[in-house]
């Protein structure tokens, strides 16, 4: 009979090595870089003790407590606004019948997943001084406000955040069994308050959980405001000229930007899990609810209404595929159409093109290895220091990109770690960002495995590193490729923290859009954008195929 | 094929003892099983012995060598799953042959022990096939073969059957039993199924709250209950309080015989709903009216006759069930096999239950069996 070889009691588990690694790189990619930053911000700037005293600075200024004050109303404004578009529209698309529901829902996400100034970058060219949507409402005599300020902020986070809402709710609301809003009607409530006593409560964890992101991306967001409010500041805009002014930077002030920015965020996630946490509920769903058909002018409504809002947030990208086939002479849009643009990037910048990605890439590549581990350590394995790395792991929801940034720049700039103005550092500010996603995610595809099928192969005599290689990792596949994909996408896209690491060497498609716009050259960086835009939109497909039309693998 | 010695285990989880200090010997090709309700640590239990858990005390042997530090893949346990684990990426051929490759079994080798276990199993010509192409019971015989085929020195299994259907989960236990036998395999065998235990082991270990309360072959179990809890666990069983002022002469005299000296605070009598005659009062069957007569024979030797009203009548096919009322506030259950039409009876029916004396157990207030 065979049998199996039994090796020596006293040697360290696979899995233990996994975990200490998950130490090892929250240690030095999250918890010394934040550090530093927390150090810096209590650092005196003359004298170099530690004193209060850029606190101190923070909130005496006019002008700097303003900026929290600015963030508040734009992210608060900007999360109203997804909520306002978001919820109507999954609510429509979930209960009725609207044609072409699935290219909605697509165009949506387009939405939510492109570069994340190109909205603010194309409502300039719309509403902007010389936008030629004003310019065409000005012929009749209508003035319409001008896009730059909080408004415009806020129209652009609403417009491209609503998505977190809309698909979260969505899929919380295909979620609740139908039985349940037939007990109700069954007790004699109507359909209204069948619909707010019953329907709403029960995805209200839902509602609220997209709330949450919206407002996180909306506080973090740095391109947009940077854009559209030139005399707005808001934190991480001044956060980012504190570090990086041409006039003498100011690290200790962008630390302590840095430090309340990361107390707002977790703040709002606190408040958010108070809300969600006290109402969780679970669904049998035997018995799923089907959309139902409308007719007459209601139907009529609910089509103009879906349509509306979802074309509304799809504009800019038209907008910004059109001028991209404009023809330019520098910075001027002239008459006619061809490919002027495009052939100037790849004539002058092809290395930002490949720049983009290889970083991507690299960082994918990292993000997929580490973050499946991981999260086989942290929904798998019951050690109490698998359970402290979980949250750990999770701090870069709370960090936005701007203050990542600044701390990889204090951290990895002098001996011995010196990565600043390689690309090395920008491919791990790519990581650290999405590590927490991609934990998560394969976190969540293994609670949808039974643990069985891992101790059926234990059982039989199989080592733990190949009961992962041959039963969990085959079957998290599908799930891993999806998130893969999602986290190329974010990380070609990515802005606020690289714009702070790059040099010239490593400049990227973002940062190339984003300075493009500033010096006013609109036909390459729509040229630039749309190329991201066709690129994120095939991934986009992609993760449709991988997902089987799951789009909560966006989220 | 090995015995299993189970010694003193505790296992505690976050607020709840899981198990007790629990030990136990399985003598080599037993059929051994841990029966008893939800969250009783069965399931624990067999999981410690897979090396799923690791105990806080206590030792586990399995064919005398100590297997508390080695680890769960280098047991040599083959184990079935309540939800059968078999998995939906590889075809049935290579499930089976799954932990054979893992001991670097030829080729040659695995592909006629995995074809011999299938046969086994009564799945030959499903081994091309993917989980998803088979049904519940497939799948389990599939889990089955799976844990065959590498010859474990025990096979553990948890709640194999609790997913099938009734009448399928009957046909597997047998099938389960005979291959069992047919290998001589030491096997441990949880399930909450009272029948099912009873029907397939050659012991069984009644537990509840992390403790062993009774250990023994089914009929002892059944017929000897050592406790309350086992007692009413296992089959059906009607209790009474015995100190009630309506209890009646009959039972009284028969309580007496425990308490000579006056009847205990919370002491129960019971009787199994098998035992319980049913007779119509003022009916025409004027034999079983006189059986009430022979309560001045010797304690221990009679019959013992109660009357009680019927609350209603069950007819299920083969047996008719009458819930009835021998004390207001107790039910008890009669079990009449082979009923005729006019054994139904109407609710209020006056009847005189009538049993053995020597059916009848005592407990004490406390659940212990008073002998």
């Amino acid at each position: 009979m065979n049998r199996l070889r039994r090796s020596g009691s006293s040697r360290v588990g696979f899995w233990s090595v996994v975990t200490l690694g998950g130490y090892l790189i929250a240690a030095i990619l999250l918890v010394y870089p934040l550090f530093n930053i927390f150090r810096f911000s209590f650092l005196d700037r003359v004298t170099g003790v530690v004193s209060l005293s850029n606190y101190r600075e923070f909130f005496t200024t006019q002008y700097y407590y303003r900026a929290f004050a600015n963030s508040m109303v734009v992210s608060l404004g900007g999360t109203a606004g997804a909520l306002v578009l978001g919820i109507p529209l999954a609510f429509l698309t979930t209960r009725f019948r609207i044609r072409g529901a699935s290219l909605l829902s697509t165009l949506a996400i387009l939405a939510l997943l492109s570069p994340p100034f190109i909205g603010a970058y194309a409502w300039i060219t719309m509403l902007g001084r010389n936008g030629f949507l004003r310019h065409l409402f000005m012929a009749v005599g209508i003035n319409l406000p001008a896009i730059y300020g909080p408004g415009g902020i806020i129209l652009v986070f609403a417009l491209q955040y609503y998505p977190f809402v809309y698909l979260l709710t969505s899929g919380a609301l295909k979620t609740v069994d139908r039985s349940l809003e037939e007990a109700s009607e069954n007790l004699g409530a109507r359909g209204r308050r069948t619909f707010f006593r019953v329907t709403l409560p029960l995805v209200i964890p839902s509602v609220t959980a997209g709330a949450l992101i919206a407002f996180m991306m909306s506080l973090a967001n740095f391109g947009t405001p940077m854009i559209l409010g030139t005399s707005y500041p808001v934190l991480p805009t001044l956060a980012y000229n504190f570090f990086n002014s041409e006039i003498g930077g100011r690290p200790g002030l962008a630390s302590t930007v840095s430090i309340v920015l990361m107390l707002c965020a977790s703040a709002v996630i606190f408040l958010q899990r108070y809300v969600a946490g006290r109402r969780k509920y679970s669904s049998l769903l035997l018995n799923r609810s089907h959309p139902t058909r409308l007719s007459g002018w209601k139907n009529g409504v609910a089509h103009a209404v879906s349509y509306a809002i979802v074309a509304f947030s799809t504009l800019p990208l038209a907008v910004i595929v059109f001028f991209s086939f404009r023809n330019t002479s520098g910075p001027v849009f002239i008459a006619g159409f061809g490919l002027d643009s495009y052939l100037r990037i790849f004539r002058d910048v092809p290395k930002t093109i490949t720049n983009s990605l290889f970083f991507s890439i690299s960082a994918v590549a990292l993000i997929v290895v580490v973050g499946t581990l991981l999260g086989f350590v942290i929904a798998r394995r019951r050690t109490p220091a698998a359970r402290i790395l979980d949250p750990l792991l999770m701090v870069p929801y709370i960090v936005p990109g701007t203050v990542l940034g600044i701390g990889f720049i204090t951290a990895f700039n002098r001996h011995p770690v010196m990565l600043a103005g390689t690309g090395t550092i920008i491919i791990l500010t790519y990581f650290v960002r999405r590590l927490p996603y991609s934990v998560r995610s394969a976190a969540s595809i293994l609670s949808q495995i039974d643990p069985a099928l891992e101790e059926a192969a234990v059982s039989l005599g199989t080592p733990p590193a190949r009961t992962f290689r041959k039963i969990a990792l085959p079957l998290m596949l599908p799930g891993i490729m999806s998130g893969a994909i999602m986290s190329w996408i974010t990380s070609i896209n990515e802005l606020s923290a690289s714009i702070l690491l790059y040099v010239g060497r490593t400049m990227t498609m973002p940062i190339r859009i984003y300075l493009s716009v500033l010096d006013g050259y609109f036909g390459p960086a729509s040229a630039m954008s749309t190329i991201l835009l066709v690129v994120t939109g095939l991934a986009v497909f992609f993760v449709n195929r991988y997902s089987g039309g799951r789009e909560s693998v966006v989220i | 094929m090995a015995s299993i010695r189970i010694d003193g285990i505790v296992k505690k989880f976050p607020g709840v003892t899981a198990l007790d200090s629990v030990s136990v010997e399985i003598a080599s090709g037993e059929f051994f099983t841990l029966l008893g309700p939800s969250g009783c640590g069965k399931t624990t239990l067999l999981r410690t012995v897979a090396g799923f858990y690791r105990q806080d005390s206590g030792h586990i042997s399995v064919g005398g060598e100590l297997l508390d530090d080695v680890p769960a893949y280098q047991r040599e346990t083959g184990m079935v799953f309540q939800n059968y684990a078999v998995f939906p990426h590889m075809t049935v051929f290579e499930n089976v042959a799954f932990g054979l490759r893992n001991r670097k079994v030829p080729d040659a080798q695995i592909r006629e022990r995995v074809l011999r276990a299938l046969k086994m199993a009564r799945l030959s010509g499903y081994d091309a096939r993917t989980p998803d192409q088979l049904s519940g019971g497939q799948q389990q015989r599939v889990g089955l073969a799976r844990a065959m085929v590498i010859e474990p020195r025990v096979l553990l299994l948890d709640e194999p059957l609790s997913n099938l259907d009734a009448k399928l989960r009957v046909d597997m236990r047998e099938e389960i039993r005979d291959i069992q036998q047919q290998l001589g395999i030491t096997a441990m065998y949880v399930t909450h199924d009272q029948e099912e235990a009873l029907a397939i082991s050659d012991r069984i270990a009644v537990m509840n709250g992390g403790v062993i309360q009774q250990i023994g072959a089914p009929w002892d179990v059944y017929k000897n209950p050592v406790n309350r809890f086992v007692a009413a666990f296992v089959g059906q069983m009607n209790f009474i309080d015995a100190g009630s002022p309506d209890l009646g002469d009959e039972l009284a005299k028969a309580a007496a015989r425990w308490y000579p000296d006056g009847i205990a605070d919370g002491t129960e009598l019971a009787v199994r709903p098998e035992e319980i005659e049913v007779t119509v009062v003022g009916g025409s069957d004027g034999i079983d009216q006189e059986t009430d007569t022979q309560t001045g024979k010797p304690a221990g030797s009679g019959m013992v006759s109660v009357p009680a009203l019927v609350r209603k009548s069950v007819f299920i096919g083969s047996t008719l069930f009458h819930v009835v009322v021998p004390v207001e506030g107790t039910e008890w259950l009669v079990e009449r096999h082979r009923p005729g039409k006019e054994d139904i009876l109407p609710a209020g029916t006056p009847v005189r239950l009538s049993f053995r004396e020597r059916a009848l157990f005592c407990f004490s207030a406390t659940g212990e069996r008073v002998v």
